[in-house]
């Protein structure tokens, strides 16, 4: 990924949580290392699309900020379920 | 190699506070964490914090002095961080059959406490309008409420602080071993390095048995999973904030049963829906039984059969939610003693400067902060506060009398 230009600071980096890239910077200052350190502090993330968009540019901006390497950052936690599901489906499942 | 006078082992709600009492002392302090700040029990809870308890003094005494806390940290922003203390409301459902239970035994005791607090029975009909999507088997409820604070800031906002005061703060570190010389604490190995030490403060919750261990003691503590389920946000068709429903009717101190045939009763499943404090989704919870430990650092997986339960549970109580999606589901390990289900804190007799700060299981936000401040008098030689014999390790001698040991474990 090319290095982010010019003053982007209000865009927005999260689109389930309205969340910009000036938060993130923030939040990344104040000592967040990972996206799920980040997401605890903004949000970011935390929306409908669980960081399927967001997770790779926020942890670019980590990395600008940081010098990690995004591949060195932790991995996030990974659970069931997987993608949004009704909860009608939830409480049908057989074993 | 460090050195400090009070390397804390854990970074939750205890370790932090313990860590920010520390250091505004002018003590010098190591936080070391396995993962991250908040990763377990801290980061996975309704962030409910209890003002009182009726039935127990001391408990009631940590709680107000926790909650005054909160409250100014509120006001003074100390934390660098709204932490979102505010009060929300509760209703407790009932059907006319637990109506009929409450009068006698545990539960007509929990009824008069309640009672005495200006808290009664109100029948549906004078609620219906408030909550119409609430099914109809429900017909008695109680309104209660309690505050809520945002989890992650109070964390976040007391690493902040204590890094601020000149604590050092390690994450992703693990400890190898305690170094115990002349029966005294002096060294935590850990795999970034060794750290010179007065103190160690054993803070590590479900994991607090295996730093136990380094130093030769058996910590009675077990690791409670506790689930909860995440919507996408939509609209309110509830009107309280948190709608709690106890289908099992459990006794508090047995909110599973080992080996019960009804998976409910044995994932320790009950209802709870939670309006979130800021955005518009819905968090169902709860399950709270015993598992093992994860083999690798400190990420729980959710089980499908809870989520199943707690799912069901959800429907029952209010049946518009079934349409709706879940977005995530999170769990934590909660540390529970399961000789009495008590905390353990305190300096362990015969090794010096070891002290636990563990075993607090759902309460853990509401004790955090004073529990800190406990734990930070003790290692300065301080009059405490708030006696806390009782819930010290010298409890677990032989022949003593635990009423709730067959809770946890079949003992047959």
């Amino acid at each position: 990924m090319a290095k982010m230009k010019g003053n982007m600071e209000d865009t927005i980096i999260c689109r389930c949580m309205d969340i910009t890239v000036k938060e993130v910077r923030v939040a990344t200052r104040k000592g967040a290392d990972s996206f799920d350190a980040v997401k605890r502090i903004t949000r970011a993330g935390m929306g409908l699309c669980q960081g399927r968009t967001c997770q790779h540019l926020v942890e670019k901006l980590i990395s600008e900020e940081t010098g990690v390497k995004m591949g060195d950052m932790p991995p996030i936690s990974i659970r069931s379920p997987l993608k949004p599901i009704r909860l009608k489906d939830i409480a049908g499942m057989k074993f | 190699m460090e050195e400090t006078d009070v390397t804390v082992i854990g970074g939750g709600i205890l370790g932090l506070s313990t860590a920010y009492h520390l250091t505004k002392s002018g003590y010098n302090v190591i936080l070391v964490e396995m993962a991250k700040i908040a990763a377990c029990a801290s980061g996975s809870n309704a962030g409910a914090i209890r003002k009182l308890d009726l039935t127990n003094e001391i408990d009631s005494r940590i709680y107000a002095g926790s909650y005054k806390m909160y409250q100014d940290w509120n006001e003074s922003g100390e934390l660098g961080c709204d932490i979102d203390l505010r009060e929300t409301s509760i209703l407790r459902c009932f059907t006319d059959e637990h109506v009929e239970r409450m009068k006698y035994g545990l539960w007509k005791r929990r009824l008069e406490l309640w009672n005495r607090e200006g808290l009664h029975l109100v029948k549906r009909d004078e609620w219906t309008m408030m909550e119409p999507n609430i099914t109809k088997d429900i017909t008695w409820g109680i309104e209660t409420s309690t505050s809520r604070i945002n989890i992650f800031r109070v964390c976040r906002g007391l690493a902040w602080t204590a890094e601020k005061n000149g604590a050092k703060i390690f994450t992703h570190t693990k400890v190898k071993g305690v170094g115990v010389k002349n029966g005294k604490v002096c060294t935590v190995f850990t795999d970034k390095g060794d750290i010179k030490t007065d103190f160690v403060v054993n803070a590590a919750g479900a994991w607090s048995p295996i730093i136990g261990k380094m130093v030769g003691i058996e910590i009675p503590i077990l690791p409670a999973i506790g689930t909860a389920l995440v919507t996408e946000p939509t609209p309110s068709i509830t009107k309280h904030r948190r709608i709690l429903y106890d289908p099992l009717w459990h006794d508090p101190h047995q909110p599973f049963v080992v080996n019960s045939t009804d998976p409910c009763q044995r994932l320790g499943v009950t209802t709870e829906i939670d309006r979130h404090l800021t955005e518009d989704n819905y968090i169902l919870a709860r399950s709270e039984h015993i598992v093992s430990l994860p083999s690798k650092g400190a990420k729980t997986q959710t089980e499908p059969e809870t989520l199943k339960c707690i799912a069901e549970g959800a429907i029952r109580l209010i049946p518009k939610l079934k349409n709706i999606h879940v977005i995530r589901a999170y769990a934590g390990m909660r540390p529970v003693c399961e000789v009495d289900g008590k905390p353990i804190i305190g300096e362990v007799n015969g090794i010096e400067g070891f002290i636990l700060a563990t075993g607090i299981w759902h309460t853990g936000m509401s004790y955090g902060p004073m529990c800190g401040k406990l734990v930070s008098e003790i290692i300065q030689r301080k009059v405490i506060s708030i006696p806390i014999e009782e819930l010290h390790f010298s409890r677990f001698v032989k022949n003593h009398h635990f009423p709730y040991i067959h809770l946890f474990r079949n003992v047959n």
